[in-house]
């Protein structure tokens, strides 16, 4: 980078900082979306079921197996009477009862536990209820301590959790963040600057249109990695979701997708030559991304004619690489066939840029 | 010795209501100017002074002859050329957000000038006391002496201005003569394009008429009126340099 782009770069970063539109639509949405949708849907996702715990035994074994079930990830434990807890089922606030008898001990051979539930809920006693299995189980096997693998496997399976919609959401909305950012900065400002003349303006001077370009996708680089860095510090450390992969991986594919939008931005300012028309353009890429990207809800759960389509798209590539690494612990082999998407659709808009971009006013 | 020649050049658009015609906007200009001078090109809209223009300074491609700026081909190195180059274009904008300050500092990077004082170019355009506003907030007269104080950044030993006081007051636009006068005291030849007939009689020391893309009489003021303005039937003895712009280019509007 010469000392022109550099300086030019930092111009387009210090514009940006001091544009709290698109301070707000680049940082703050994509947390605003993240914290509310994430602890909204957390609490009401199927990962998240409330469980009343009627103790008749209360002895330090019952107290050790409640315990167990409140460290459970994903249960809500609430104890009290049977009564009570009953009619916590007919109001809705809880899934299940489990009522441990008075004759809970560690000497029982066979005991039943009766379990109390809401039938109309069925799916999320299903889901309990091999997890209450296991709590039995984790306790039983801690008991009998005599054979040391078995309690490692048990306690790699507590650990490691079922990734929560928080976990999800969070890759959808740093590519989502970051589609926003890189496109709608290359695109609309492009346009922008065209129609005021600001980039003729530029052109006085000796600088080329390369110059301009770098300038222009090294700030963008640079936004889309504080952005990124901001949203995962926030979704972390305040929201408490977790990314299990590379965080380095993470921000490569940052990188990579802000180049994938940016020359989507290229093209779309090249297609459309009027602010109103990059205006149309610009939602007609944005809006069907946002929705059918995977963004907020796997694309298994769409209408399957959709699901082709919305595979293909490059949101979606990024989307389902970023969640690969964030979640699966992704290596970079495993997401080559996202890589490639993104690098095919690069290909394609930058041919198109090519074509169509003009630098100049259109009409005059 | 001339710092200006352009030897045939043309420009030719594409017709906006039909793409396969295209209209010629400047039809083989030539003209030469000496350094030092301040030279008017004068027209009615349409007539090709803006392309004419950007011709020399490297905006617009030439499509058919050869220019020089500073003994430079304009067409084989433009950059070259807008290197020597102070350029005040029609309209300008620049980026919202940024002060006069950071906005001379950044072109004067683009220039490639990076030990810049801004506030004593600022002074010269008596902006001094605008250092830290933006843009936007400038009266017109401010905006034409801003856009010309950003065109001064890299120095330059020619300074196009298109119409540079278009749409400013009687007293904005005085002013700004009195810094044309002025930079070209210190050496900077100026080409201007102007509509104000008063402005080019003042500031010029030779002048083209152009229209319909061609140089129809280039000569300084007085001898232009000399030639072609008709003899008044009353005072003033000769008329002026407007008559000589209507006999020359007729009443009909352009707009």
């Amino acid at each position: 980078m010469n000392r022109a782009q550099l300086e030019l770069g930092l111009v387009f970063l210090k514009v940006f900082s001091r544009d709290r539109q698109s301070l707000i639509l680049g940082l703050f949405l994509p947390l605003f979306l993240l914290a509310l949708l994430g602890t909204i849907y957390e609490r009401r996702s199927a990962s998240v079921i409330e469980i009343g715990v009627v103790d008749l035994a209360d002895n330090a074994l019952s107290v050790r197996f409640i315990q167990s079930l409140q460290e459970t990830p994903g249960f809500v434990i609430s104890t009290g009477d049977e009564a009570t807890l009953k009619e916590g089922i007919k109001r809705g606030d809880l899934v299940l009862v489990v009522i441990i008898s008075s004759a809970f001990s560690d000497q029982n051979q066979g005991l039943e536990l009766p379990v109390m539930f809401d039938g109309g809920r069925i799916a999320l006693v299903a889901m309990a209820v091999p997890r209450l299995q296991q709590a039995l189980v984790d306790i039983e096997r801690d008991l009998r301590n005599s054979v040391p693998m078995f309690t490692l496997r048990l306690q790699d399976v507590q650990s490691g959790g079922a990734p929560g919609y928080l976990d999800f959401l969070l890759p959808g909305l740093l590519a989502l963040g970051l589609m926003q950012t890189s496109l709608a900065g290359s695109a609309f400002n492009i346009v922008e600057y065209r129609r005021k003349g600001i980039l003729k303006r530029l052109f006085v001077t000796p600088i080329s249109a390369m110059d301009f370009v770098v300038s222009m996708c090294a700030s963008r680089i640079i936004l889309v990695l504080a952005q990124v860095t901001v949203v995962i510090l926030v979704g972390v450390f305040l929201l408490g979701a977790q990314i299990d992969g590379s965080l380095v991986l993470l921000f490569l594919l940052a990188i990579l997708g802000c180049i994938v939008f940016l020359c989507m931005g290229f093209m779309i300012a090249g297609l459309s030559g009027t602010q109103e028309s990059v205006g149309m353009i610009g939602n007609l890429a944005i809006l069907p991304q946002m929705f059918l990207s995977g963004v907020f809800f796997p694309i298994e759960a769409m209408p399957g004619w959709l699901q082709p389509v919305a595979s293909l798209l490059p949101l979606t590539f990024l989307v389902n690489a970023m969640r690969d690494v964030a979640i699966d612990a992704a290596g970079i082999v495993a997401i080559l066939p996202s890589l490639a998407g993104m690098a095919a659709w690069t290909a394609l808009c930058l041919v198109l840029a090519a074509r169509f971009f003009v630098w100049r006013e259109i009409s005059n | 010795m001339p710092i200006i020649e352009a030897d045939g050049i043309a420009k030719s658009y594409p017709l906006a209501n039909d793409p396969s015609q295209s209209f010629l906007a400047v039809d083989h200009v030539s003209l030469v100017i000496e350094e030092g001078e301040v030279y008017g090109i004068l027209g009615p809209n349409g007539a090709g002074k803006t392309t004419t223009l950007e011709m020399l300074e490297g905006l617009t491609e030439i499509d058919e002859g050869l220019a020089r700026v500073d003994g430079i081909d304009v067409s084989k190195h433009p950059t070259e050329v807008k290197k020597r180059i102070g350029v005040q274009l029609q309209s300008s904008e620049y980026f919202d957000r940024l002060s006069l300050v950071e906005l001379l500092k950044l072109f004067a990077h683009l220039y490639g000038v990076h030990d810049f004082d801004p506030l004593a170019l600022l002074r010269e355009v008596n902006l001094e006391e605008k250092a830290r506003a933006r843009p936007a907030s400038l009266s017109g007269g401010q905006r034409q002496r801003f856009t010309i104080a950003c065109a001064l950044v890299n120095q330059p030993r020619v300074l196009f201005l298109d119409e540079p006081t278009t749409g400013l007051d009687p007293q904005a636009r005085h002013n700004l003569w009195h810094l044309v006068e002025r930079l070209n005291a210190q050496g900077i030849t100026i080409v201007l394009t102007t509509h104000y007939m008063e402005e080019a009689e003042t500031l010029c020391g030779r002048i083209a008429i152009m229209d319909h893309g061609i140089i129809i009489a280039e000569d300084t003021p007085d001898n232009l009126i000399m030639a072609h303005a008709p003899r008044p039937r009353e005072v003033p003895a000769h008329g002026n340099i407007e008559d000589v712009f209507l006999a020359l280019t007729g009443h009909g509007l352009r707009d």
